[in-house]
């Protein structure tokens, strides 16, 4: 026989089980417990028919297929802005040799272009994260698109891939093209340098000789060789994610 | 109560926004929309809901290649317009919230008797009426349960531990009753229109 203070504790538990008893999430045994404690309680007997009732009235009924498809169609246009912005800043960034010379490229590495934009632009922060996100994607790009120019060589097969320890490393420093040397390893699980990309976009690299430099698992940035004041938050990344995003250039290259 | 589409099916889609297709993207968006609507109309009104489903919509695009399966994928989304709500509340000026009442949950009295009696009589809109006076925990709460999450699910869209979960649904009814005794007694006395 159960005691007074067993039984409250027991009608306590159940009072809690019902909102779930009710959605339909509540585990098997759970509602054994549950249907054997209502044979006998009416309070959880009326408690159950409130939380019904409750449910009931707070579950969605109203109809949104209308709402949905019409914000389906703004949410599209959002999308379709966002590249758009990103196209342009990757024309804005790139050499004005690439740009006329390579523009079928461009077309054709759309998806690339975007996928990387995202990858690297949800790296930084606010919109400073957005813009200098289009500035390292601009950057990746042009790695892209270096490595066509590669194409032929026996050290560089077509993705700039080489095996799953050495997913991107695009190294391209061709004096026409580019000044700087640009490393994504994952072995550093570090690939983008948040700061890097900012001062970059701040002018500090105009003249030149800058270089994004690998260094034990953190990035240093040195320009003409010294290295910057600044050392810069550490962005990491698990290898997984980077191994994903390889798998999503193959593919876009392919 | 819940209508959210199967998790395998939300996951497959998922992988498919990971490879940038964006037909997928539309179609978690067509399948999540009801239910995600539901629940930023109760957090944040009708005149910013739309706005934030696309927005989290957005986040769902860009991160979707950061979303390893730890959670079930509609608990994902939902986290994601929870917190976008929250920066929206957040933003409100302090004149829109002040016009809202809430009741807290502290200091209640046992209105079981009455309650019991004025449950009976509610009706659905009345309910929902007093639902949207509640806090915006509680509130969010009480959307959840109803489409269908569980305790574990509604602590980790809320960023809480499960046992304040489970406390702040218990709260949120029990305000509730509290509420509909009330009008349930002016009801009677004549005062409530």
């Amino acid at each position: 026989m159960k005691t007074k203070s067993g039984a409250n504790k027991e009608h306590s538990s159940i009072i809690e089980l019902l909102p779930m008893y009710v959605n339909s999430t509540i585990k098997a045994t759970d509602r054994e417990l549950v249907d054997t404690h209502l044979q006998s309680c009416s309070d959880c007997r009326k408690q159950l028919m409130f939380e019904r009732k409750l449910q009931t009235a707070t579950s969605a009924k109203i109809d949104v297929k209308q709402t949905a498809r019409r914000n389906l169609a703004i949410f599209n246009s959002m999308l379709d802005g966002v590249q758009e912005q990103t196209y342009t800043d990757v024309a804005r960034l790139k050499p004005r040799s690439i740009r006329t010379n390579r523009d079928d490229a461009d077309t054709d590495n759309s998806v690339l272009i975007w996928q990387l934009r995202n990858f690297f632009g949800n790296l930084l922060p606010s919109s400073a994260g957005q813009f200098g996100g289009a500035i390292v994607m601009g950057v990746c790009a042009l790695l892209v698109i270096g490595v066509f120019y590669k194409h032929d060589s026996p050290d560089t097969n077509v993705s700039g891939i080489q095996d799953s320890s050495n997913i991107v490393r695009g190294c391209e420093t061709s004096e026409e093209v580019l000044q700087y040397e640009f490393v994504i390893s994952p072995t550093s699980q570090t690939p983008v340098n948040v700061e890097a990309v900012e001062m970059l976009l701040n002018g500090a690299f105009t003249n030149s000789d800058y270089r994004v430099v690998d260094s034990d698992g953190s990035l240093l940035v040195t320009v003409n060789g010294t290295v910057c004041d600044k050392r810069i938050p550490k962005v990491t990344r698990s290898l997984e994610e980077q191994e994903s995003i390889g798998k999503v250039l193959v593919r876009s290259l392919q | 109560m819940s209508s959210l589409p199967t998790e395998t099916s939300l996951l497959s889609l998922v992988d498919e926004i990971k490879t940038g297709n964006r037909e997928s993207m539309n179609e978690l968006y067509l399948s999540m929309y009801r239910s995600v609507y539901h629940y930023a109309l109760r957090r944040v009104g009708v005149a910013d809901a739309e706005e934030v489903i696309n927005d989290a919509m957005m986040v769902v695009w860009k991160d979707a290649f950061k979303f390893e399966g730890a959670s079930k994928v509609s608990t994902w989304i939902f986290g994601i317009v929870k917190n976008l709500c929250l920066k929206r509340v957040q933003h409100d000026s302090a004149k829109k919230r002040e016009s809202i009442m809430y009741v807290d949950a502290s200091d209640l009295d046992d209105v079981r008797d009455n309650a019991d009696v004025a449950i009976s009589a509610a009706n659905l809109d009345e309910i929902e009426k007093l639902v949207c006076r509640l806090s915006d925990e509680h509130r969010s709460v009480i959307t959840l349960v109803a489409e269908g999450m569980s305790y574990k699910e509604i602590a980790e869209i809320e960023g809480c531990p499960e046992n304040t979960a489970r406390t702040r649904v218990f709260h949120a009814r029990k305000i509730l009753k509290r509420q509909l005794a009330e009008i349930h007694t002016l009801h009677n006395t004549g005062s409530y229109s």
